[in-house]
């Protein structure tokens, strides 16, 4: 009845928080831009170097823009010919990235490439596409009839056993990088709640009536299962916007259009499980600390200097999941996916984008589990000292000594 | 009944409490005297099971305090302590469903404190816009809204004006009439006075002395008497008596301790054969009397 009934009042007076609704918003909008982002980037940063003018006689721009636009997915315009060399504000004036200049030599044609990118539009980017429009002037037949006596059929195998086709592993990827992102928010969002709350009541003195009231686990679990519960209701809510922004596609092509897109219809059963399991084992490790570390607080003010350094070991967690992403079996993954507070980050990571053995997941998981429990009953144990503590704060020695004994 | 034997607890190296033991049966309203940082708060979060006594028990009717015993208290501690943002009567109810008691018992409960306290105004009110005074009658209602058996109050007097004080009086009184065993203690020495039937004076994390008003008094080495008018026949009467001591003059009274085995009415016939007495009282050390001279350390040792 006490666990129901703090676990209540905890939830609906953070429910009612302007920290929950805050966060909620600025969440939703963190999501929104996370999902929209690569997109977005991607849309602008093709909008200026996809975008290719062509100039030269009518027989060959026509034809040009439509192979260029079919055969290399390059957005085209036809501009005028002219007799001097382009500029880049040209180039900017146009809404293009590079200028192709064709003119037919000997019955070949000829490319001339002005660009702002030449890393990206190089002669084979630009040959392949061509190629067609270079037979058909030697030939004398139709680019539309070179084109598909030139076309034969390629098939890319994945040889990797999670992805059968390197569409599927992009999405997969897009999908790690985005719940990696919740995961960071939602524990780092929620953690600070808890925080936050026990430092309210040490503060305002409501703790004293509390610990006379009820014991401490119970206090304790209460608080943390009504934040898990707020994390999740804040998790539904981001998913439910990131699924809305990517079911309204940009039109964005390649990996943006894995984010923008198709990221949350390409989520795994072995991702989600992957997902919650490792949220409750992180979020667990962290709330207790943070609840204990809460205690110590005699001034609200304190609370940034206290949760701080906290926080270090989440942000450094997430980076290290972000480089897993690149390279799931580095030694580094492999080790870090088993220490705690890393590990919920750096083993979801390995887990969302390749096949990571059942047997080093279940490890992962009894290590984390293990350091649940360590956490909670060092976690409880400054709870305890620290709620009743007041006017100043416990030295280092008070504390180790309150974490490590009975 | 509340026991406390032998109890002792050390913070490091300082010993906050060193072999208290207390005996108190249900029903009595015991006074927990001392100066600041005497062991009160301590004794008091002992009693309540917030700490374990580092020797010696507590025990309640026999029993360890554990839990179940713990929802048959109630608190309120000398640091007032609510949720800013939570509305008075949510409060009220909350701590009174922490201690078991039924939603639908509780809310009937809380609406009655609520009235009782003159707290109707603020019911729907967040705690935070309330004044001190206000938000310790809230705080108060918390503590005693489940009906203890056992109530602990730390300074509960303290930052109300003399209304609310006399408000609150008047529960812990009607509470003690029902049976609660009230455990108080505050620095507001004519109000413990008033309200407790037994009491208490810790130092220095030790029991001076205990007992009640009467056996505290025992220990007085004086007798006090008050005589008017101050005649110089009834000053000089009075002045040859071993060991008296001149007070004050007030008016037309005059002051004096005398010795304790001093026959008060074997004097008074005195007086009266040398002079005309209007007044003759005999004048009974007060608590805080009996407090500063334990606290001295030449008087009273525990009863």
């Amino acid at each position: 009845m006490q666990f129901g009934t703090i676990y209540n009042a905890e939830l609906l007076r953070r429910l009612r928080s302007r920290a929950f609704v805050i966060g909620l918003i600025f969440g939703g909008l963190g999501v929104a831009l996370v999902t929209r982002l690569p997109s977005l980037i991607e849309s602008m940063q093709l909008g200026a170097i996809r975008s290719i003018a062509v100039a030269g006689p009518p027989s060959l721009v026509v034809p040009a823009k439509q192979l260029l636009h079919e055969n290399g997915g390059f957005s085209v315009r036809i501009v005028p010919l002219s007799s001097v060399a382009p500029s880049q504000e040209t180039l900017r004036r146009w809404h293009v990235g590079s200028l192709l200049l064709l003119s037919e030599k000997k019955q070949h044609l000829n490319v001339s490439i002005y660009t702002t990118d030449p890393e990206n539009v190089t002669l084979s980017t630009i040959r392949g596409p061509l190629l067609p429009l270079d037979v058909s002037l030697r030939t004398h037949r139709p680019p539309t009839a070179v084109r598909r006596d030139l076309y034969f059929p390629i098939t890319v195998h994945s040889v990797t056993a999670r992805f059968v086709n390197a569409a599927q592993s992009a999405a997969a990827h897009a999908v790690a990088y985005l719940l990696l992102f919740l995961l960071y928010m939602l524990i780092v969002f929620n953690s600070q709640l808890v925080l936050t709350s026990v430092a309210e009541e040490k503060t305002s003195r409501v703790a004293e009536v509390l610990v006379a009231t009820v014991n401490l686990p119970t206090l304790l679990a209460a608080k943390i299962l009504a934040s898990t519960t707020l994390a999740a209701l804040q998790m539904a809510t981001w998913i439910v916007i990131g699924g809305l922004l990517s079911s309204s596609g940009t039109g964005a092509t390649g990996p943006a259009l894995a984010v923008g897109s198709t990221s949350f219809s390409a989520v795994t059963l072995e991702t989600l499980v992957g997902f919650l399991v490792f949220f409750a084992l992180g979020f667990s490790q962290m709330s207790v600390i943070f609840a204990g570390a809460g205690s110590l607080v005699n001034r609200t003010e304190d609370l940034g200097a206290v949760s701080g350094p906290l926080f270090i070991p989440v942000i450094v967690a997430f980076m290290l999941a972000i480089m897993t992403l690149a390279n799931p079996e580095a030694p580094f993954a492999v080790v870090c996916s088993f220490v705690p507070v890393l590990s919920p980050f750096v083993m979801f990571a390995r887990i969302a984008v390749s096949s990571v053995p059942l047997g080093q997941v279940l490890g992962a998981c009894a290590i984390d589990l293990a350091c649940v429990i360590l956490f909670a009953i060092a976690g409880g144990r400054l709870y305890r000292l620290g709620m009743l503590l007041y006017g100043r704060a416990p030295s280092w020695p008070q504390i180790v000594r309150a974490a490590f004994t009975r | 009944m509340l026991e406390l034997e032998s109890a002792e607890k050390r913070f490091a190296d300082v010993v906050a409490l060193r072999d208290v033991s207390l005996s108190i049966s249900d029903g009595t309203t015991f006074g927990l005297l001392g100066p600041n940082g005497a062991g009160k708060t301590t004794t008091m979060r002992l009693i309540l099971g917030i700490m374990t006594p580092d020797g010696g028990s507590v025990r309640w009717n026999g029993a360890r305090i554990d839990e179940r015993v713990r929802l048959r208290f109630g608190y309120l501690p000398e640091e007032r302590g609510l949720y800013g943002k939570m509305r008075v009567r949510d409060h009220i109810v909350y701590f009174g469903r922490l201690h078991g008691v039924p939603k639908s018992e509780i809310e009937a409960a809380a609406d009655e404190w609520i009235e009782r306290l003159d707290l109707g105004t603020y019911a729907l009110r967040p705690c935070a816009e309330l004044s001190k005074g206000n938000q310790q009658k809230v705080q108060v209602a918390c503590a005693a809204v489940h009906r203890p058996e056992l109530l602990v109050l730390d300074e509960p007097f303290t930052g109300l004006d003399p209304v609310n004080a006399q408000i609150l009086h008047d529960v812990l009184a009607a509470m003690q009439k029902r049976g609660t065993t009230l455990v108080l203690s505050s620095h507001e020495m004519w109000q413990i006075e008033r309200l407790c039937t037994e009491f208490c004076i810790i130092a220095r994390g030790s029991v001076r002395a205990r007992g009640t008003l009467a056996q505290l008094r025992s220990g007085w080495p004086t007798r006090r008497v008050r005589v008017a008018p101050d005649g110089g026949a009834v000053c000089a009467t009075l002045e040859r008596i071993e060991g008296a001591r001149f007070i004050e003059r007030d008016g037309e009274a005059v002051t004096f301790d005398l010795p304790r085995a001093t026959d008060c009415a074997e004097l008074l016939r005195r007086l009266i054969e040398v002079g005309t007495i209007s007044s003759f009282e005999q004048i009974e050390p007060s608590l805080q009397d009996v407090y500063l001279r334990v606290l001295r350390g030449d008087g009273t040792e525990a009863a």
